[in-house]
């Protein structure tokens, strides 16, 4: 990730350094190439075992799919009592790390920088994974807009103005690139008045779309909560048509996911910075943009830009070609097929973020504990130390990054795999699935490639 | 025809992940176990345990130009005219738990530092200075200059 935070001593007084690129203070070591060839392999193998011998009638139902909770559990879930307290939690740990980012020191000891890049924007996706769609509640946003609403006594889903459907979820698709742009390209992105200049552009364009166009807003352009419910969709925690909260098979849960204008921008977005984020670390690109008399910042914008873009295009040309080679519609395929990428987002997330969360996830609750650089030990935890044994297990890493790519990869496979056989006429079902999988092929590869080439 | 030139597209990006891929692995190595043949004479006079130099030398302006080293790993950096080179290498591969030393010239003041394990070479105009650690924790490690901010070579320790 962008900012780099130091293995050293946890106290330690040196000099600020800013990094210029690169994911930290320590990267992954490249996944052996013999990992790397054997995982595209078998990616390459299962994806047409699974075209090839699969069901030929679709078996996900997604919304109306899943186990009721007992009643109770429901009711609980559900209460006033536990949202609100779930929402002041959000609320008071937004408060928190405000105080440091406004009153905090400017160096990488202050927390902010690990509770923004690290704690919540890598940690948002286990959060969602184990727990559902929670990131609504504890959303601190959502949760000043209610109270502002409770005051002027003003139903929070009204707004000034009627939002176009047509606008979908491309907001919070211009946001996670805006996000991804500052964590990745920004200059000085690890210093507090660049953090606190985004942040603030965030809650103006959050909030002053909230009260625009109602609540609504949140869960259309505020690019956490989005990436957050995207992740969600791959808990086993729904809700049903119903209303009951039910358990369902992650990929049954996936199935849920409606299309949105926007959806298919919202997956490029985090699957193309994602790339980037590997392909800005390899020590080649570096070594060319800083030789090259161009700005950093230039040329990181215009490669992100690339990678996105190249997401965007490559994966709706292939559905609209899909909907071509089975004689359906195209212009509906690629927000169609788009909840099939989430599985390769995951993937990726795993494979570049794991041991990043797991050592400056435990350095930035460390730092918690002192954020505003004044000898707070607020929690206990300032005088710990990052525990690294991690760091050891390097076969087990690559192993797991190689892993987490290929099964991604191969559960993307699967999912669009069964909404193929729901949208496509039986007959051209097969030859409808070959350009879509030949992308997610790519993507794999590609994928395992930045893994390789660290 | 529109597809065709997508398609076009993605091939050229995939040839250009490939090629970022073989080009950082390409990169040679300063000796792991054996000195490399660029290494300064100083660096594997002594083959004893790396545990016999003390880990924690911060303060390379005290030493002196020739450091009796006991380094399993060297790499010289220079910097002149704006130019930074670490002997050629953009990626230095050393074991974890070897002696990792790096020397550095430069014309101009710069720091070198070492991310991961917050390291930091100071280094005035014309003189030599170098700094050694013991390299424990397994992983890439970026070395970059201070002043300029640009990477002078990666750290792979495995």
């Amino acid at each position: 990730m962008a900012i780099v935070m130091h293995a050293g001593q946890v106290a330690a007084a040196t000099p600020i350094m800013v990094p210029m690129h690169g994911i930290g203070g320590r990267q992954d070591l490249p996944v052996p190439l013999g990992l790397a060839v054997t995982g595209a392999a078998v990616a390459i193998a299962l994806s047409f075992v699974i075209l090839g011998v699969a069901w030929r009638s679709p078996k996900y139902r997604g919304a109306v799919s899943g186990k009721a909770l007992p009643g109770a559990v429901t009711a609980t879930l559900d209460s006033a009592g536990l949202r609100w307290t779930v929402r002041l939690f959000g609320l008071a740990v937004f408060l928190y790390a405000g105080m440091a980012l406004l009153a905090g020191a400017d160096r990488l000891t202050n927390p902010i920088f690990g509770f923004v890049y690290i704690l919540v924007w890598v940690g948002l996706v286990p959060l969602s994974l184990v727990l559902g769609p929670v990131w609504r509640t504890l959303n601190p946003l959502r949760t000043l807009h209610l109270l502002a609403c409770r005051v002027f006594r003003h139903d929070p889903r009204d707004g000034l103005l009627q939002l176009s459907p047509r606008a979908g979820v491309w907001p919070a698709a211009v946001g996670i690139f805006a996000f991804a742009w500052l964590e990745l390209v920004a200059p000085d992105r690890a210093t507090l008045l660049v953090l606190q200049t985004w942040l603030a552009l965030y809650l103006v364009y959050t909030l002053f779309g909230a009260v625009l166009f109602g609540d609504r807003w949140f869960s259309a352009a505020d690019p956490f909560e989005a990436y957050a419910t995207l992740m969600a969709k791959l808990s086993p925690w729904g809700r049903r048509t119903d209303g009951a909260i039910v358990a369902r098979r992650p990929l049954e849960n996936l199935d849920s996911l409606k299309p949105r204008p926007g959806l298919v921008g919202l997956v490029a977005a985090l699957l193309g910075s994602t790339a980037y984020d590997g392909f800005s670390n390899s020590s080649s690109w570096i070594a060319w943009a800083q030789d090259s008399g161009y700005s950093a910042t230039l040329l990181g914008s215009l490669a992100l830009t690339g990678f996105v873009l190249f997401v965007l295009l490559t994966y709706s040309s292939a559905t609209i070609l899909a909907g071509r080679l089975s004689d359906s519609s195209r212009t509906a395929l690629p927000g169609l097929f788009a909840h099939s990428v989430v599985p390769i987002v995951l993937g990726y997330v795993i494979a570049h973020y794991f041991t990043l969360l797991v050592l400056e996830g435990q350095r930035t609750l460390i730092y918690l504990s002192d954020p505003l650089s004044n000898g707070w030990n607020v929690f206990g935890t300032g005088l710990l130390g990052v525990n690294s044994t991690i760091t050891e297990h390097s076969t087990a890493i690559a192993t797991l990054q190689v892993g987490a790519v290929v099964i991604g990869h191969l559960l993307g496979v699967v999912s669009a795999h069964d909404r193929a056989v729901a949208l496509f006429p039986r007959s051209r079902a097969l030859a409808g699935q070959v350009p879509l999988l030949v992308v997610m092929v790519a993507y794999t590869v590609g994928g395992l490639l930045l893994l390789f080439s660290a | 025809m529109w597809f065709s030139r997508t398609c076009g597209l993605a091939v050229a990006f995939l040839a250009a992940m490939a090629l970022s891929g073989c080009g950082s692995d390409d990169a040679p190595a300063a000796g792991s176990n054996t000195p490399s043949p660029v290494e300064t004479a100083s660096t594997a006079a002594t083959p004893t345990g790396p545990s016999s130099t003390p880990s924690t030398q911060p303060s390379p302006s005290a030493t002196p130009t020739t450091p009796a080293s006991t380094a399993d790993v060297a790499v010289n950096v220079t910097i002149a005219g704006g130019k930074i080179s670490a002997g050629g290498h953009t990626v230095v591969k050393a074991k974890r738990g070897q002696m990792v030393q790096i020397n550095g010239v430069s014309d101009v003041a710069e720091s070198l530092h070492v991310h991961g394990y917050d390291k930091t070479l100071e280094l005035k105009p014309g003189k030599q200075a170098s700094l050694e650690f013991k390299a424990d924790t397994k992983g890439i490690f970026e070395v970059e200059t201070h002043e300029s901010g640009k990477l002078v070579f990666k750290l792979q320790v495995s």
